[in-house]
Order: C-alpha cells, then structure tokens, then sequence
C-alpha cells in the first residue's frame, strides 16, 4: 500500500467520527510502521485534507506503471527536467511524462533514491586533478545497491537514459568495487564477458601492457 | 551476483514457464484468457531475455567505471576483451598521469617508452602530470609541450638527483602550465634547468617548491640556496598561491621578494621554514591586498614582527601559526585586531590561555570561525575552553582539542550537544613523554553521544592509547549508533589495539572497509577546510 491510500483510507474511516476514527488516527500517528515514516504520513494525511501544495508530476514507465512524484524531485533527472522546460508542463497539469526505457520496478528504485538524496548538495563538477575515489559511498547507497547485477546495470541504464549524475557516480563506483583486483579471467567469469581476442591479438595486448604491471 | 547464478534462475524459471504453459494450453480455458496468460509469459520472456549484462552498458558509461580504477587496473581490464582494450586506451582515462612508481605511480622502463605514451596515449587529454628525475630529460619535456597542449598541472621531482640532466638543448616546454609542483633537492642547484624554463611560466597561478625538511640529517649541514626565489618571482607574477614546505633556506627575504612582484597573491604557506621570522609580513600585507591564507606552521616567528602587522587592514580568513613560540600579548594583540577569522590553528602554543581565549570571543571578530585548531595547548582550562565551546560551538564545522591533558570525555560530553555542524573532530592525547593520565575514558558513552549530536561527521580521530579507553560488552551497540548516524562518516582513526579491532571488526561487517584506521598511518586536521585545499595539495 502505498502512503497516498493508507492515509486515504484512514481518512475516511476517521471522518465517519467515532471511536474507531480516532483509535485508527492515533495507531497510525504513533506506530513506526515500515510502510511509511510518520512524517510522511501525516505529510499526505494533511495534503489530503486541504489544498493540493506541493506540486506533483506523474511519470509512466514502459510497461505502463504511473508514478506520482513530487516535481522537485523529479526535476534531479537533467532529462525530466529538460522535459518539463521544453513542453512548459504546468505542475497542476494532468500530464503524464512517458519514460519508454525505464520499467517500473527499476523505475521505483530511481524515485526511491532520489527521494531520499533530495536535499543533497548538487556534486561538484569533476575536478581534473581530483583521484576518483571508491570508498565514499554512503551505507544507506551501499545498501540501496545490494541488488542482483542485472538490476545494478539497470539502474546504471536509467541514470545514465535519466541523466541523474549522483546516482549514475555511485552505481559506477559500485562496478568500479567489483572489478578491482581482479585478473582479466576472473572479470570475465565475474560479468560472463566474451574473450574475443585471437591467441595473437591477446599476447599483443599483454606485450603492449607489460609496462604498467608491477616492477 | 555472478553470472552463473543469473543463468541458472533463468533455467529454473523456463522449467517451470514450461510446465504452467502446457498446463494453460492443454486445459479448457478461454480463448481471452489464454490469450493474456500467454501476453504475460511473452512479457516475462522478453524481460528474461532482456536481463542486463555489462556488455549492454553504452561505452561513455564504461569509461566511467574506468575512470574510478587506477592506471594499473586499467591496463590490466584491456586485456579481457575487444571493447574494453579500446575504452581502456582512450585518452580521456588518462587525463592525470604519475610515472614516479615510489609514490605509487606508474613505472616506465625507457625513454623511448615514454615518448611513445605521450604521444599515442596521453596525447591532447593530458592534464596532469608527474616525472621521477630519469624522465626529466629535454626531449621529453618538448614532446610534451608540443604533443599535449592542454597541460596545465606539473610535478618535478628532482629530490633524489645526483645530477641534473644538460638542458641547454631545450627548445620548448608546456606553455598553458597553470600549476607547477618542485620537489628540491638538498645540493643539487636548479639555475641550468630553470633559466630555460622561465620564459614558458609566467602564466603559473600555483607554485609549488617541497624542501628537504623532512630529510634533514642530525649534524648542520651546509645550507645551499638551490633555487633562485629573486629570479622565480619575476617570472611569475600571476601567481595566487605559494607553497615553500620545509625548505631550510627560505628567509624573510624570500618572502619579501614574492610580495614585490605577485600582487595577486591570496594564500601564501612557508610550513617548516625554521629560517621566517616574520619581519616582512607587515609588508607582504601592505603590498598583497588580496592575502587570505597564511600557512607558517612551525616557523621562527617573533612576537615583535607578528605584533607590527597591520592586522585590521587586511583581508586575512585563514591562519595557522602551530608551533611558533608567540607571547600571550602577541597573540592577544593578534587576535584581536584581525578581521574575521574563519580558519584558525594555533596548536602547540603555551602562551594560548584562557585570557587570550577570553579576548578572542568577547572582543575579536569570532563570528565566523569554523575551524579551530588547539593541538596540544596546555595552557587552556576546561571551564575557559567550555565557555567557549557553548557559545561559538554551533559554528564550528572542525575542531581539534587533541593533546590537553585535562580536556577529558567529560568535557567532551558536555560540549558535544553545541557541536551539531561539526564535519572533523579531534580528541584525545597519547600519552608518550606527557605525564599519564589518570583517569581512564569510558568510550562507549563518548562514542554514543558523538553518534546522537554530530550527524553531520565526515573525520573523526581518538588519540587517547588503547590502555586509556575503558570500553564494556555494550561497546557494539555503540559503535552500530555511530555507524548509523553518521553516514558521511568516511574517516575514523583510532589508536592501533583492541578497541580499534573491535570498532574495524564492526564496519567491515556492514561492508564499510575503508573508514576505520590506525593513528600509525593515518592523521585527521582541519586542513580539508582551507578554502584553497585542493591548490595545496602536493605530493
């Protein structure tokens, strides 16, 4: 169940009053529920009682799945945002924005991860000099992309067809982290990757890269 | 996951795709519904079939991982296949490039290897590089002036020369050098290669020259002025940022010098030059109105010179004057005439009292302090250092109060609820030649209050020995609270023991390797504040 039809639904059930009306708004208030934090819910609960605020927008994944988001953080995709200046969409509008090459179930991870990086501070423009480092990714990414490699490269996929570059950087730092330390077999097994080297072709490039092992 | 496992899911799920299908097929159902059950596998199929593999990642997105891996790992993955052999030689991977193998760079066995890397490798996306002595010969020098014309950043290292290669035969060099790093070495004298070189740098904006300091032997040695500073500053005067790190013959006069002719200068670092006493910082102020930083960590400064600054005329935010022996009035006197401060260390200073402290809060300009340094100031009470916490703590981003005896985990405790914005803090004394400390730190309440106000942490050290910490059974839930609340935690530095294994034990199972470290190898400061940290760094 989603925020939107918990607090819908409890809405309704308190304002036919009584007893059990309140009872279910004070459970709701005060559980930790897993299906969604208190603040959201009393965030929708409010949102529902009066006049719409926050402004939303609706993306459609391929297979047809709407999402409501809100536009803030909707616009930290470079490509929705782009989207929504170029058709001049007004938040209010009933308009769906198509995303062709997302599926919802990837779809849903994105929203999830820009949702809670939402008041991140936009990343710094890639300073040159800078060594890329790995082992900055946060625990709450480091768990959000425990996910089968298919996904991974999904998500990567997304980002990249999104344009979201916070999390097009930690995905790749991710595969980054797998194939660290590795010989070129174990990467292939790793990634079922397809040695199409011919015996020859494979000793010059091993010739062409003696220079770089170790002295 | 491993490609394997992939495959052998698909496999059980055809099976059993198989078996429903036939079980639909063959029973007496409707036409409609047979025909969306059917959609439905085809869909699934299609997904199945679909199921991304690295291969199906678009090549600038490859690059990108590449990106993230050292030059080692790359030339290791372009021998997996076609593909990655092509993106692992694209120039743009090799945009920053160490050929000095001691500091982990890359190892070229010859000249002519070189030379054929720069120009088939490296080429145009060139912009930072790094040269061992051998390879710091004329014609790799004009090889890569003409092949790599977007070279900006360059480091030198003539530290462990014998002699200087012949560069009479120069005839170019990089021209757009915006940055330039020379690590010196103690006897051998750089006139024959600079005087060649100055017409190509006067457009350098950063200097770098990295003494000896560190190799300083027991006897005096002869002191050689190896470089000539009175020449350099003519060439150069856009320079904004000057680094002279330990170098034994740097003066006053060579500070003199840089002020004369680099008006533009904003952040000046002679750390370790024992020989600066300060007399021509009054001028340096007066001449470079743009002055923000300046470094003089462990220098010779005299109260006298410091005191004839003109303090309140200038534009100073950042200064770290650590292990310069300054009076209580000196520093007094500074403190309180210097315009807003947002940067200030001033470890290992016995004259820092709390009456220095006292004058710097009620009639300096601390509101804009963010990092302060009080490594090793004795001289600071815990009541002085409390009052000050609680009042200007809520603005601090970093804050060392690292070897002070008297500051314990109490004071800690009691000051942490003010230090919510706090991104680097460090605690704690070693014990060493100090007089022992004697009551023991009971880590798990400090740790646990550290997780519950400072979420915000970046860099975290405890210095205090492993002998000092007293820890229980319940440490791990502790250590989990600091985990958890701290996510930008990407640095944490304990004393090598057993608290320490237990603390890296605890990270590592949620798969966070690299944040736990030893004080061995590892130092926290306020350095990563400086505004212009990434300038500064060097080697």
């Amino acid at each position: 169940m989603r925020c939107e039809s918990c607090s819908d639904v409890f809405h309704h059930r308190a304002k036919q009053g009584g007893e059990e009306g309140s009872f279910l708004l004070n459970i709701f208030q005060t559980s930790t529920s897993a299906i969604c934090s208190r603040a959201t819910f009393i965030e929708n609960f409010q949102r529902t009682n009066t006049i719409h605020t926050m402004p939303n927008i609706k993306l459609q994944s391929s297979d047809g799945e709407t999402f409501e988001v809100d536009v803030e953080i909707a616009k930290c995709s470079v490509t929705i945002k782009t989207m929504l200046e170029d058709l001049g969409m007004d938040e209010d509008d009933e308009e769906v924005v198509p995303l062709p090459n997302v599926n919802s179930a990837i779809l849903r991870k994105v929203i999830q991860w820009a949702t809670y990086h939402k008041d991140d501070p936009p990343p710094p423009e890639d300073d040159d000099n800078k060594e890329k480092r790995t082992d900055d990714i946060s625990s709450w990414d480091a768990d959000f992309l425990k996910v089968d490699q298919g996904t991974l490269f999904e998500l990567i996929l997304a980002a990249n067809y999104l344009d979201i570059k916070g999390l097009l950087d930690v995905t790749c730092k991710t595969v980054a982290n797998m194939i660290k330390g590795k010989t070129p077999e174990e990467i292939r097994k790793t990634f079922n990757i397809k040695n199409d080297f011919t015996p020859s072709e494979e000793e010059q490039v091993r010739k062409e890269n003696e220079w770089c092992e170790e002295k | 996951m491993s490609a394997s496992r992939v495959h052998s899911h698909q496999q059980h799920l055809w099976t059993s795709l198989a078996v429903i299908l036939r079980v639909f097929c063959s029973g007496g159902r409707e036409k409609s519904e047979r025909r969306s059950t059917w959609v439905f596998f085809v869909r699934l199929e299609q997904y199945w079939n679909e199921a991304k593999t690295i291969d199906k990642l678009p090549d600038k997105v490859v690059l990108q991982i590449f990106s993230y891996l050292s030059h080692r790992e790359i030339c290791r993955l372009a021998r997996t296949c076609r593909k990655w052999r092509m993106i692992a030689y694209d120039s743009r991977l090799w945009k920053c490039v160490s050929l000095r193998p001691e500091m982990s760079g890359l190892h070229v066995s010859s000249l002519e290897a070189l030379l054929a890397l720069i120009s088939i490798r490296f080429g145009p996306s060139l912009r930072y590089i790094e040269l061992p002595i051998e390879l710091i010969t004329h014609t790799v020098l004009y090889e890569l002036g003409s092949k790599c014309p977007n070279l900006t950043h360059m480091l030198l290292d003539f530290s462990t020369a014998m002699q200087l290669h012949d560069f009479n035969e120069l005839q170019g060099f990089p021209t757009k050098l915006r940055y330039m790093c020379i690590c010196l070495s103690e006897v051998i004298f750089m006139e024959g290669f600079m005087r060649k070189i100055y017409s190509f740098i006067n457009g350098l904006e950063v200097l770098h020259l990295i003494g000896t300091y560190e190799k300083i032997s027991e006897e005096e040695e002869e002191i050689y002025e190896v470089i000539n500073i009175h020449k350099m500053k003519s060439a150069t005067p856009n320079l904004r940022i000057v680094n002279l790190y330990g170098i034994n013959f740097v003066d006053d006069s060579h500070v003199e010098a840089f002020s004369s002719n680099c008006i533009q200068l904003e952040c000046l670092a002679v750390n370790y030059c024992a020989k600066v006493t300060g007399s021509s910082l009054r001028i340096l102020f007066q001449r470079c109105r743009k002055m923000r930083c300046l470094l003089a960590q462990q220098t010779g400064l005299l109260s006298e010179h410091v005191q004839a600054v003109e303090w309140e005329k200038t534009q100073l935010q950042e200064l770290d004057i650590t292990g310069t022996d300054l009076t209580s009035d000196c520093l007094t006197d500074l403190l309180t005439r210097v315009p807003a401060l947002r940067w200030l260390s001033a470890g290992q200073q016995d004259g820092f009292n709390d009456s220095v402290l006292r004058a710097f809060a009620d009639k300096g300009n601390a509101r804009s302090l963010m990092a302060l340094d009080l490594d090793r100031c004795e001289s600071l009470s815990e009541d002085g250092l409390y009052k000050f916490l609680l009042r200007f703590g809520p603005q601090l981003r970093g804050l060392v109060l690292s070897g002070i005896p008297h500051v314990t985990d109490q004071l800690w405790t009691g000051t942490l609820p003010s230090l919510r914005q706090v991104k680097i803090l460090v605690m704690g004394m070693s014990e060493g030649c100090c007089p022992k400390i004697s009551q023991k730190v009971l880590v798990d309440q400090l740790v646990d209050c550290i997780a519950q106000n400072c979420s915000q942490l970046e860099r975290l050290e405890l210095r205090w020995d492993p002998e000092t910490l007293r820890y229980s059974d319940k440490s791990q839930k502790a250590i989990d609270t600091l985990r958890v609340r701290c996510l930008r935690l990407k640095c944490l530095v304990l004393s090598d023991g057993k608290y320490y294994e237990t603390v890296k034990a605890n990270f590592e199972r949620a798969d966070r390797t690299t944040v736990v470290r030893t004080t061995t190898n590892c130092r926290v400061s306020n350095c990563y504040l400086l505004s212009c940290y990434q300038d500064l760094l060097f080697n």
